[in-house]
């Protein structure tokens, strides 16, 4: 115990280095995915059949593909159609697509599960599209659709990691590196999997936070 | 004078007519009840006025204006005239009392911000519920509940209001507050088209009453004659059915 101590006071510092991106990808693809989500979960619902269908047919096409494979075509494909992005613009972009169906559904799944009383109260009292989502859906979605949504934020930093494979010098990168040069395995593993940890519990505390300041008085 | 009218209004879904060429009008200051038995085409033809349901023959004129779901300015102008309260309440549960009453004349009308919750609290005075006005939905009863709708319904200073069985989610001790305050509101001239299974209130209340059954419009005349001396055998049947001998 005092020797894994010791060695991570020396091989912490490299690790960190890696945590700057990792974080630097895991926000810059939960930006991209919530916003992307967000659009297509609008789509879906907008009661407009070609968007409805647009939508539909990314979340499945894309849900379909590992976040792996996206990656790899961002990176490896895209530079031979024109477009050359840096390893972590390959990741941050990937990430966010790759993770968007999932954000989608989250929001559409709490769009839907407000009663359809509520959007024909707002219709009534004339309101339009636009408003009723703003004014009446969304802030009672947005408590559904929190608990799953913390989740999916979880989940898109532990497949930040997937970065590494592009080149992304992250924390899994760095971990792996740092082994194989100092064959320390179980302190370096050992460290990094406390680090992604360490990275999830605000992440977590956030969510919660949010879900209780939503809550509404009984 | 003629505030809403009905002309040959048919609606179906697929082959099945849920309402058969029905005919009416609704002049201001009228209070027509629509009866009839579940499944009758009552609530939908209400929801038709509004524009809520789309139809599929006839014409409904509202202020000469016909309902058009397709026209999109156009029923909103329509709905912003004609008030509707339904049977589930449907407050929003995320506002108060007094922001569900204030947010159609605020975010729709535009009116001013302090004007219109001046305004709104007046309305919840009316509806009995002067001290509930920062109450979320969840922390009142269903009757209060349904007082709120009535005063949002009135916060639109609507030309009509649209009653969708009002009362037939309430528990029955609870009837009696709604149905007080929407006399109120017939005593003062508010034209209102009331889908119920109160006939005591349709009774009292209603200059006239239809009676619909299986989407065809049976009875159309005033209470006395429709609810105490039925001509059709199946209004006659109706009644019987529903009303203590």
């Amino acid at each position: 115990m005092l020797n894994f101590i010791e060695q991570s006071e020396l091989y912490l510092p490299v690790l960190l280095q890696g945590v700057y991106l990792t974080v630097l990808v895991t926000l810059g693809g939960f930006v991209l995915s919530t916003v992307l989500g967000l659009v297509l979960a609008f789509m879906r619902v907008s009661g407009i059949r070609s968007l409805s269908a647009i939508s539909r047919v990314f979340v499945i096409v894309v849900r379909g593909i590992p976040a792996l494979v996206t990656l790899f075509y961002i990176y490896f494909v895209f530079p031979d159609l024109g477009l050359s992005l840096s390893a972590v613009q390959a990741a941050i972009l990937g990430l966010g697509i790759a993770y968007s169906p999932y954000m989608a559904e989250v929001f559409r799944s709490g769009i839907e599960a407000i009663d359809r009383g509520q959007s024909e109260a707002a219709l009534s009292i004339g309101m339009g599209w636009g408003m009723v989502m703003r004014r009446v859906i969304l802030p009672q979605a947005i408590k559904v659709a929190l608990p799953p949504y913390g989740s999916t934020m979880v989940m898109l930093l532990k497949d930040s990691s997937l970065a590494s494979t592009i080149t992304v010098a992250d924390l899994s990168l760095q971990g792996k590196l740092l082994a194989s040069s100092t064959f320390e395995n179980t302190t370096i593993f050992t460290l990094v999997a406390l680090l992604y940890l360490a990275m999830s519990l605000p992440l977590t505390a956030f969510n919660g936070w949010l879900e209780k300041s939503l809550r509404q008085p009984r | 004078m003629t505030l809403i009218s009905l002309s040959n209004v048919r609606k179906s879904y697929g082959p099945h007519e849920v309402i058969r060429d029905v005919s009416t009008s609704v002049a201001k200051g009228e209070v027509l009840c629509l009866i009839g038995p579940s499944g009758s085409g009552k609530s939908t033809l209400l929801r038709c006025i509004n524009g809520l349901e789309d139809y599929q023959g006839g014409e409904i004129l509202v202020h000469g204006a016909r309902v058009d779901r397709n026209d999109r300015n156009g029923i909103r102008g329509i709905r912003t005239r004609v008030s509707m309260v339904f049977q589930r309440f449907n407050l929003f549960p995320h506002r108060t009392a007094l922001e569900n009453v204030a947010e159609g004349p605020i975010y729709v009308k535009g009116e001013p911000r302090a004007e219109a919750l001046e305004r709104s609290r007046d309305l919840l005075a009316r509806v009995g519920l002067a001290d509930k006005i920062d109450a979320h939905p969840a922390q009142l009863s269903g009757g209060q509940q349904q007082r709120v709708a009535i005063a949002r319904a009135l916060g639109m200073k609507p030309d009509a209001i649209l009653f969708d069985e009002p009362t037939s989610a309430l528990d029955p001790e609870l009837v009696g507050e709604v149905l007080g305050v929407m006399r109120s509101l017939a005593d003062e001239g508010m034209t209102m088209v009331v889908v119920t299974h109160e006939m005591g209130f349709a009774r009292d209340v209603a200059d006239r009453v239809i009676f619909l059954d299986g989407g065809v419009l049976l009875e159309d005349g005033p209470p006395q004659e429709v609810l105490v001396r039925p001509q059709n055998p199946r209004t006659q049947d109706f009644l019987r059915r529903i009303l203590p001998s």
